[in-house]
C-alpha cells in the first residue's frame, strides 16, 4: 500500500520549499500557515503487466476477446497515443511496445494480413523515426514501418473523411484508413484523467475541421475540469462525436494507467517531503540546484530531456470505450485525487521543464502559459484549489526561446499577435482561420516536424476557464517583458508576488502550494 | 461675328474619339456657344458602350480639363444639353443606327463633320479601304437624301497629292492618279476589292494549311496539344493574309503614285465624293501632320503616338542609328489647335455660303514657315543630348548621329545586316541548347529587332522625308485673314506665327517623352482569382540547395556509413564535369545528371524525398522566400513551382503551391531508368512550359510574376511581366540590370 497524498501547514521553523521553474528549480522559504499539498506515493505496479495485458484482451468489458473479433482478411488498423503522454516518456519497453506486440501476436495467430499502425498524434507534430521506435520497439519498426506503421496526416486531402455530425452540427471526421478497418485497436496511456476514452480518436484520429469544434475558447470556458470529464463541456462535444463514432466502427479500446514513479532515485529529493530530507538529500538538492544555475540552458535542456521515467503499470483494462474509461478514470483517481479541505486565496505551483507538447523540445512561452493555466490549474476534481476571484503564482523563467523546427506556427504567433492582443477570444477570432489553413504551415505540418499551425491556438484555449476563474496570475522569476507580453504580472520572489496578491485577495490571503512533481490531483471538500 | 454663323445650327461629328475629333469638339462646346447640338456618333467598343466611351475616354480626358474647370458644376448640365450621342459606325449601313435617330438626324443636322479615318500607314488593305472609302461614301451617300442638304465637310489629308512634285494647289484632284495614269475611284475600290478575296482564297489553299501547321506544331514543340496547334494555325492564317493585304495593298498605292494605302484611300475617297456629289455643298479640309497643340486646350496636348512620333522615339531610344531622308525635304508639321481653327472657320464660312462647288483648304506649314527634315532632326536631337532618356537600369540613352544618306543605301545596309543575322540566327538554333546559346540568341534577337524597326520605319516614312513637293496654303491663309480681328484671337492658325525649335523643345517634345498620361493608359480590368500567378524556380531559389548535393545527401542515406566516405570522394572526382556541363548547358546537365537515378524504386524515392524535405530542405531554405510565397498566395496568386528537381523531391511543397511543373524519370519494370520523360525543365523549355501551362489555365503571364536564381532561367523570366532575380548569378545580375528588373537577396535560414 502506498503512501496517500497529504497535507501540511507550515509553522516557523519549516524548511524551505523547492519550486520547479522551467529547467532550473526555485527555493524559498514559504510564510507560516502556508498550506502544502503533496502527492501520494507511487502506487504498487502490476506484478506482471504482461499478464495482465493477456487477461485484459481475453476478458475484455462488454465485448468479445479480442481474438473473436479477428479474422483473415480484415482490414485492422491499430492507433496510439503519441509521445505526448507520459511524462517523463518512460523507460523501454514503454506500455504501448508491450500491448501492441500482443495485440499483432494474436492478429498473426488469427492470419490478420491487412493491419496499419497509426501514431494518434491529431495536430501535434509527426514522431521521429527514433521516437517511434522508443514507443513501439525494433521488432515492430522492423516489421511494419515506414509502409504500414506511420503518423496519423490530418492535413492529407485523401487521408480524412466526414462520417456525420452531431445532432449540435459539429463535424464528424477521421482518418480514412480508421473509418474504413473493420476495427480499430486503440491503445491509450492513461497519464491524467484528461486522456482516453473517445478523446483518444477525435483529437488523436482527426482533422482541424473536426476538432475545432471542442478546442475553442468557448467550449473550454466550460470545461471544469479538464481532469474531471463529466464537468468538461470539451468532453461532452467529444462523446458525442465519439456516440457517431461507433456507429461506423468497431473499437476495441485498450486502456492502462502507470504510477506516477516519475523520476529516476538521482532526484530523490523530489519524492520526499522537504522535512524528511535527509543532510545528503539536501545537499543533493543544493548541489543540483546550483548545477543548473551554471550551466548553460541548452545543455541543462539536453540532460533534462533525456531523463526517461520508471513509470509502472497499475491497471490494464480493455472493451468497449465508455465502460473501460470508466474504469480507467477510477484507477487514474486512485494514484491522483489527494483530499483537501476547502479552498485557498492564493495557489502556488511550481511549472515544470516538460509539458505535452515539447518533448524533445523547448518549453516557449505559450507552453508555459498553457502549463501553468491550462494542465496544473485544472488538476483538481469539484472545486478548484484556488477560490473564485483568487490568485495563482507559478514559477518559470519564460525566456522568448522556440523550437524552430517544432513550433513554427508558435513562433509566428507570439511575434504578431501577442503584441496586439492577449485576448484568446480576439486571438482566436482574428487569427486562428488564416493559421489553421496557411500553407506552409501544413507543409511543414506534413513532412517536417512541426505542430499544426492551429495547435498554439488550442494550446492558448486551455486557460480559458482559468482566466475565467481567477482574480490574478503572477509569475515568479519571469522575463518581465514576455511576461507582460502574455499579459501577467510578475515578481522576483514568492513574498513579493504574495504580497501583490493581497491587493486582489485582501491583506490576510489563505496560500496553498501545491508541491509537483510528480503530478497530483486536488479534491476539494 | 463666327459664333453667330453657328447660331441653332445641329452639328453631326464622326471620329469624336481621335486625336483631332476630341480637340474639335471641345472647341466647339467651349468657343460657340451659340451653336445648337453637337451630334457624336461613337462606335462601341469591346468593353464599352458609346455613352460610357465618351464620358471616360473623351470627357475623362485632359483636353477637357480647362472647360471643366470654366464651367466648374454646370459642366454636367452644359454637356448633357449639348451633345448627343449616337451608339453607331460610319462603317455600317445605315451608321449602324435605328430609323428614329435617322429621322431626327435627317431633320435637324446642319453640318457633317467626318474626321473618322483609319490613319495607319500599313493598314491591311481591307480594312483601309473600308474605313477610308466605304465608311466616307456611306455617310456621304447617306447625308444627300436627309432634310436639310447638311453641308459636308470632309477631313482629308495634304498627302493625298502622293508623290507628285512642285507646289499642290489647294483643288480637287483631276482624273490621273499622281504617278499620271487615268484612275476612275469606282473601279479602283472593285478592283481592290477584288484583291482582297483573292488573297483570301489563296490563304486557304491546301499547301499553305500544310506549311503553317507543320510552323504552328514546331513553335508549340512537343508541350503543345491538338487543340492548341490548330489554334494557333489558325492565327498563323490570319497574320499570313494580313500581310499579304498590307503588301497589296501598299504595291498598288506605289504604283500609281501614292507612299501608301492610307494616302491612297483617302484620295480615293475625295476623288469619288466629287464624282457623287449632287447638290450637296462640300468642304474638303486637308490637314498635313498633326502633332501636339501650340496652345489650346493647354500647350503640349497631345493623344497617343501621333505620326512623327515614332520615328523620334525610335531615334531618342538610340533603335534608329541611320535613317535615310534628304535633309531639304520639308516635314510638314501642324498643330492640332490650328487644323481645329481651320475646321471652325472654315465650316462657318460654308454654312453661311452653302458652296456650290467643292471648296479645297490645305493645312500646312511648308509654304509660309517651312520645317525641313534636318532643322528638325537638329532641333530634336539637341533637345535629347540635354534630356537623354533613360533604359530600364536608368542609364542616359546616347542618340546617334545621323549622316543622311541615301534612302538606298540604308535600305541594303540593313538588309545585309538582317541577312548577317539570320544567318548567325539559324547556326545558334544548332548549337547545343546552354546558357551560352541563350546568350548569343538574344544578342542576334536584339539585332535583329533593331534592324527589322530601322527597315520598317524606312520603308514607312521614307516617301515622308523624301518630299519633293509643297502644300500651298494660300486659301487657308486668305481664310485666317477674312476673319474680324476678335475671331483671328479666338480661332488662331496661322502658321507663320510658329517658331518651331520653340514648340519642338519646350512643348511638344516633353510632351511626348515625359507625360506619362500622353498615352491614356488602359485601367488594367479587374484581377480575377488564378490570372495572376506567382511562378518560383526553387533549387537556388526558394532553397539554397542544387542538384548534385541533394542527389549526395539522398545517396548518403542509402550507404553504410564506413562507405559514405569512400562515396563521397568519388563524387567529388566527377564535380568538375558536372560544372562544365551545366555551364554549357543546364538541360544537357539535367540529362546527364539525372542518370544517376537509374535502378532506383519510385516507392523509395518518394520516402527519401519526403525525408530530405526535413533533413536537407529545411535547413537550406530562404525564409523570405517562403514569405513572398505566401504573400503571393494570401494575395490570391496562384502559385507555380517550375523546377529543374525530380518531381518525387518536390512531393512536400505541394502543400504550398497550386501547380507543381517539373522533371519526371521514366519507370520500367518498376525501378527508374535514368532517363528523363520529357524535356528537361531548363532553359527555353521552361519558357515553353509556362506558356503552354498560362494557356491551359488562363493565366495572364504578363501580370505574373516569376522569381529565379539562374542565367538558364532567363527565357522563364522574360515570359511574365514582373520577373525577380533572386541571388542571380553574374550573367542573370547583368541581365536583369539591363533590364531594369528587380533584384533580391534571400538568406538561408538562420543565416
Amino acid at each position: 500500500m502506498s503512501r496517500p497524498g497529504f497535507t501540511t501547514i507550515l509553522e516557523k521553523n519549516s524548511p524551505p520549499m523547492w519550486f520547479y521553474a522551467g529547467d532550473v528549480f526555485h527555493y524559498e522559504k514559504l510564510p507560516e500557515g502556508t498550506r502544502v499539498v503533496y502527492s501520494p506515493g507511487p502506487l504498487e505496479p502490476l506484478p506482471e503487466p504482461i499478464v495482465a495485458i493477456e487477461r485484459a484482451l481475453l476478458e475484455p468489458m462488454d465485448m468479445e476477446p479480442l481474438h473473436e473479433l479477428l479474422r483473415p482478411g480484415m482490414k485492422l488498423t491499430i492507433a496510439f497515443d503519441d509521445l505526448s503522454i507520459p511524462l517523463p516518456p518512460m523507460r523501454r519497453p514503454d506500455v504501448r511496445q508491450m500491448i501492441i506486440e500482443k495485440v499483432l501476436e494474436k492478429g498473426a495467430a488469427k492470419g490478420v494480413e491487412d493491419i496499419h499502425l497509426i501514431a494518434a498524434l491529431g495536430l501535434h507534430r509527426r514522431m521521429t523515426e527514433a521516437e517511434l521506435r522508443h514507443c513501439l520497439g525494433n521488432k515492430i519498426m522492423s516489421c511494419y514501418y515506414p509502409d504500414r506503421l506511420y503518423n496519423y496526416d490530418a492535413e492529407d486531402p485523401d487521408g480524412n473523411v466526414v462520417i456525420g455530425q452531431t445532432d449540435r452540427g459539429e463535424e464528424v471526421s477521421v482518418s480514412r484508413r480508421v473509418a474504413e478497418s473493420d476495427l480499430l485497436v486503440y491503445v491509450n496511456v492513461n497519464f491524467i484523467p484528461m486522456d482516453g476514452g473517445h478523446k483518444s480518436v477525435h483529437t488523436g484520429l482527426a482533422p482541424y475541421s473536426s476538432i475545432q469544434h471542442h478546442h475553442n475558447p468557448h467550449t473550454l470556458k466550460n470545461t471544469c475540469s479538464l481532469m474531471d470529464p463529466p464537468n468538461s463541456a470539451m468532453h461532452g462535444s467529444i462523446n458525442r462525436m465519439g456516440r457517431i463514432f461507433d456507429e461506423h466502427v468497431k473499437v476495441f479500446h485498450i486502456e492502462t494507467t502507470l504510477n506516477n514513479r516519475t523520476y529516476p532515485s538521482v532526484f530523490d529529493f523530489m519524492a520526499k517531503p522537504e522535512y524528511q530530507w535527509s543532510t545528503v538529500t539536501k545537499a543533493n538538492f543544493l548541489a543540483t540546484q546550483k548545477t543548473t544555475q551554471m550551466m548553460p540552458l541548452a545543455v541543462n535542456r539536453r540532460i533534462s530531456h533525456s531523463i526517461k521515467a520508471p513509470h509502472r503499470i497499475t491497471s490494464v483494462q480493455a472493451g468497449a470505450t465508455e465502460p473501460v474509461h470508466a474504469e480507467t478514470l477510477s484507477n487514474n483517481y486512485k494514484q491522483m485525487v489527494v483530499p483537501v479541505e476547502g479552498q485557498s486565496d492564493v495557489l502556488l505551483v511550481g511549472i515544470p521543464y516538460l509539458g505535452p507538447y515539447n518533448v524533445n523540445s523547448i518549453m516557449n512561452p505559450l507552453l508555459v502559459y498553457n502549463m501553468l493555466l491550462g494542465y496544473l490549474f485544472n488538476l483538481y476534481r469539484g472545486k478548484p484549489l484556488v477560490r473564485e476571484g483568487g490568485v495563482l503564482i507559478g514559477t518559470h523563467p519564460m525566456s522568448a526561446q522556440f523550437h524552430k523546427v517544432h513550433h513554427p506556427s508558435y513562433i509566428d504567433l507570439w511575434n504578431e499577435a501577442f503584441p496586439e492582443t492577449n485576448d484568446i477570444y480576439e486571438i482566436h477570432r482574428r487569427y486562428e482561420k488564416e493559421y489553421a489553413h496557411d500553407p506552409w504551415y501544413r507543409t511543414l505540418y506534413r513532412n517536417s516536424y512541426a505542430y499544426h499551425g492551429a495547435h498554439p491556438f488550442t494550446v492558448l484555449y486551455w486557460a480559458a476557464h482559468a482566466l475565467d476563474h481567477l482574480g490574478d496570475v503572477i509569475f515568479v522569476g519571469s522575463d518581465p517583458v514576455n511576461t507582460s507580453r502574455m499579459g501577467f504580472k510578475r515578481a522576483n520572489t514568492i513574498a513579493e508576488a504574495l504580497e501583490m496578491a493581497k491587493d486582489v485577495v485582501g491583506p490576510n490571503p489563505s496560500a496553498t502550494y501545491m508541491h509537483l512533481p510528480p503530478l497530483f490531483m486536488a479534491e476539494v471538500s | 461675328m463666327l459664333d453667330e454663323a453657328y447660331r441653332g445650327k445641329n452639328v453631326l461629328v464622326t471620329g469624336g474619339t481621335g486625336f483631332l475629333g476630341m480637340a474639335l469638339v471641345e472647341k466647339m462646346l467651349r468657343n460657340l456657344p451659340l451653336l445648337n447640338r453637337l451630334y457624336l456618333l461613337i462606335r462601341p467598343s469591346r468593353e464599352k458602350g458609346a455613352k460610357e466611351r465618351f464620358e471616360s475616354d473623351v470627357l475623362g480626358s485632359p483636353v477637357f480639363s480647362r472647360l471643366r474647370e470654366e464651367l466648374g458644376s454646370r459642366f454636367e448640365e452644359y454637356i448633357a444639353d449639348k451633345v448627343r450621342i449616337l451608339e453607331g459606325d460610319v462603317h455600317v449601313d445605315h451608321l449602324g443606327l435605328g430609323a428614329e435617330a435617322l429621322t431626327e438626324l435627317s431633320r435637324e443636322v446642319d453640318v457633317i463633320v467626318h474626321s473618322a479615318a483609319s490613319v495607319v500607314f500599313d493598314a491591311p488593305l481591307d480594312a483601309a479601304v473600308g474605313s477610308n472609302v466605304r465608311g466616307t461614301l456611306g455617310l456621304f451617300g447617306l447625308a444627300q437624301g436627309w432634310e436639310k442638304k447638311p453641308l459636308f465637310v470632309h477631313v482629308s489629308t495634304s498627302y493625298v497629292a502622293g508623290t507628285k512634285e512642285g507646289l499642290i494647289p489647294e483643288e480637287v484632284p483631276d482624273e490621273y492618279s499622281p504617278s499620271g495614269v487615268r484612275l476612275d475611284p469606282k473601279a479602283e475600290v472593285m478592283y481592290l476589292e477584288e484583291v482582297v478575296r483573292e488573297v483570301e482564297k489563296a490563304s486557304r489553299t491546301k499547301e499553305l494549311a500544310r506549311r503553317l501547321q507543320t510552323e504552328a506544331r514546331r513553335e508549340l514543340g512537343m508541350v503543345g496539344e491538338d487543340a492548341e496547334v490548330c489554334e494557333r494555325a489558325e492565327q498563323l492564317r490570319r497574320a499570313w493574309v494580313r500581310e499579304q493585304l498590307v503588301e497589296r495593298g501598299n504595291e498598288r498605292a506605289r504604283s500609281l503614285g501614292w507612299q501608301d494605302v492610307y494616302t491612297f484611300t483617302k484620295s480615293l475617297a475625295e476623288r469619288w465624293m466629287l464624282q457623287d456629289r449632287g447638290d450637296l455643298p462640300l468642304v474638303i479640309l486637308r490637314p498635313a501632320i498633326i502633332e501636339s497643340s501650340v496652345t489650346e486646350p493647354h500647350p503640349g496636348w497631345i493623344q497617343g503616338s501621333r505620326m512623327a512620333d515614332p520615328l523620334i522615339m525610335a531615334f531618342a531610344k538610340g533603335i534608329l542609328r541611320a535613317f535615310s531622308g534628304n535633309p531639304e525635304s520639308l516635314i510638314d508639321i501642324v498643330p492640332v489647335d490650328h487644323v481645329v481653327n481651320a475646321v471652325v472657320v472654315a465650316t462657318a464660312r460654308g454654312l453661311v455660303h452653302r458652296p456650290c462647288e467643292p471648296e479645297v483648304y490645305q493645312v500646312a506649314s511648308g509654304e509660309k514657315n517651312p520645317l525641313r527634315f534636318q532643322d528638325l532632326y537638329k532641333h530634336v536631337r539637341e533637345y535629347f543630348l540635354k534630356n537623354p532618356l533613360r533604359d530600364a537600369g536608368g542609364r542616359p540613352v546616347l542618340v546617334p548621329e545621323w549622316g543622311f544618306p541615301g534612302r538606298r543605301w540604308v535600305e541594303r545596309r540593313l538588309k545585309v545586316e538582317l541577312l548577317g543575322l539570320k544567318i548567325a540566327g539559324s547556326l545558334a538554333t544548332r548549337m547545343p541548347e546552354g546558357h551560352l546559346t541563350t546568350d548569343l540568341r538574344g544578342r542576334i534577337a536584339r539585332g535583329e529587332k533593331r534592324a527589322r524597326i530601322s527597315l520598317y520605319y524606312s520603308r514607312i516614312y521614307g516617301a515622308y522625308v523624301n518630299m519633293q513637293s509643297t502644300f500651298s496654303s494660300a486659301r487657308t491663309m486668305e481664310l485666317f485673314r477674312s476673319l474680324p480681328e476678335e475671331d483671328r484671337r479666338a480661332f488662331p492658325f496661322d502658321i507663320a506665327e510658329v517658331d518651331w525649335k520653340t514648340w519642338l523643345q519646350e512643348t511638344h517634345l516633353p510632351a511626348v517623352t515625359s507625360k506619362p498620361g500622353r498615352k491614356k493608359r488602359r485601367r488594367a480590368p479587374e484581377e480575377k482569382v488564378g490570372e495572376v500567378a506567382a511562378i518560383f524556380d526553387v533549387d537556388g531559389t526558394i532553397v539554397a540547395s542544387n542538384v548534385v548535393s541533394h542527389y549526395a545527401w539522398l545517396k548518403l542515406q542509402e550507404l553504410p556509413m564506413a562507405l559514405r566516405p569512400l562515396w563521397v570522394v568519388t563524387l567529388i572526382g566527377r564535380v568538375p564535369y558536372y560544372w562544365l556541363l551545366d555551364k554549357l548547358s543546364r538541360a544537357h546537365f539535367n540529362r546527364a545528371f539525372y542518370k544517376n537515378y537509374k535502378g532506383w524504386s519510385p516507392a523509395r524515392a518518394r520516402t527519401l524525398g519526403m525525408q530530405s524535405f526535413y533533413g536537407y530542405v529545411l535547413k537550406r531554405l530562404h525564409p523570405e522566400g517562403i514569405a513572398a510565397l505566401r504573400k503571393h498566395k494570401s494575395a490570391g496568386h496562384r502559385i507555380v513551382l517550375l523546377s529543374g528537381t525530380l518531381d518525387f523531391l518536390l512531393e512536400p511543397f505541394k502543400d504550398l503551391a497550386d501547380d507543381v511543373l517539373t522533371a519526371r524519370l521514366e519507370e520500367e519494370n518498376g525501378v527508374y531508368t535514368g532517363e528523363l520523360s520529357g524535356a528537361p525543365v531548363a532553359g527555353e523549355a521552361r519558357a515553353r512550359m509556362l506558356a503552354s501551362f498560362a494557356r491551359r489555365t488562363n493565366v495572364d503571364l504578363s501580370r505574373s510574376y516569376a522569381y529565379a536564381d539562374s542565367i538558364s532561367d532567363l527565357p522563364m523570366l522574360e515570359a511574365v511581366g514582373m520577373p525577380v532575380a533572386v541571388n542571380p548569378d553574374a550573367r542573370l545580375r547583368a541581365a536583369a540590370r539591363d533590364r531594369g528588373w528587380q533584384i533580391k537577396q534571400w538568406r538561408k535560414n538562420g543565416a
